[in-house]
């Protein structure tokens, strides 16, 4: 997911019009956040400004590496897991380490719900439990 | 060289599970060190085959040790290996 997609997605999440943002950014029609929705480059000060207002960490969105994307939604997928924190610990590590830990071979973009799923086995296999007897 | 021999000389571990109807499969590293690679039980035989020899082209291009940069470049290395076993 890039940044562009992120802002609409945080957005929506919030149950915001694209005016409802403008405002909270300062700017006076919506045409701004229409923009930065549909690929406008967005700037780091924008950025910095984004986060705050949804309350997130600016690192968050920006561009997802290749490896984050290969699991789908991030943000999504972070905000699911949150509710089962061993598994958002093996997420983050997967998803945040330098080399590639996981290769799908995958039909569609996973759900948060398919990731957990998914977790649960990495962390059977992790901790060599890869029988089908454990 | 098949599959199986493949399998038995690099000490390649093979999990059927019920993955979610996206996913054919996946490779990861297990406990030791050992690869593991996870078919989805849901796959016809000749599915679940080709899936196998899909995970074993990033297996024999060591992709699971490559950079997170380079995930397509290494989609295409495997597709281009697991003609090696068909």
């Amino acid at each position: 997911m890039n940044t562009n997609e992120k802002i609409r997605y945080l957005r929506e999440k919030n149950g915001w019009t694209q005016q409802e943002l403008a405002e909270k950014m300062g700017l006076k029609s919506r045409t701004g956040v229409t923009r930065l929705e549909n690929g406008a480059a967005v700037s780091r000060k924008d950025i910095e400004k984004l986060a705050k207002i949804f309350g997130v960490n600016p690192k968050d969105l920006m561009d997802d590496a290749d490896a984050v994307k290969e699991w789908g939604n991030d943000l999504a997928n972070m905000e699911f897991l949150s509710s089962h924190p061993e598994m958002l610990d093996l997420y983050l590590t997967l998803t945040r380490s330098p080399r590639i830990e996981v290769l799908f071979s995958k039909m569609a973009e996973l759900e948060p719900e398919d990731v957990l799923l998914v977790l649960s086995i990495i962390d059977k296999i992790k901790k060599g439990y890869t029988t089908s007897d454990d | 060289m098949t599959i199986e021999d493949y399998l038995g000389q690099e000490r390649i571990g093979i999990l059927l599970a019920e993955l979610p109807t996206k996913i054919k499969g996946f490779c990861t590293k297990g406990a030791n060190g050992e690869t593991v690679i996870v078919i989805n039980s849901r796959l016809s035989d000749q599915a679940q085959r080709a899936a196998v020899t899909h995970e074993l082209g990033h297996i024999m291009g060591d992709h699971l040790y490559c950079e997170c940069s380079q995930i397509s470049e290494c989609e295409t290395e495997a597709k281009a290996m697991k003609r090696i076993f068909i």
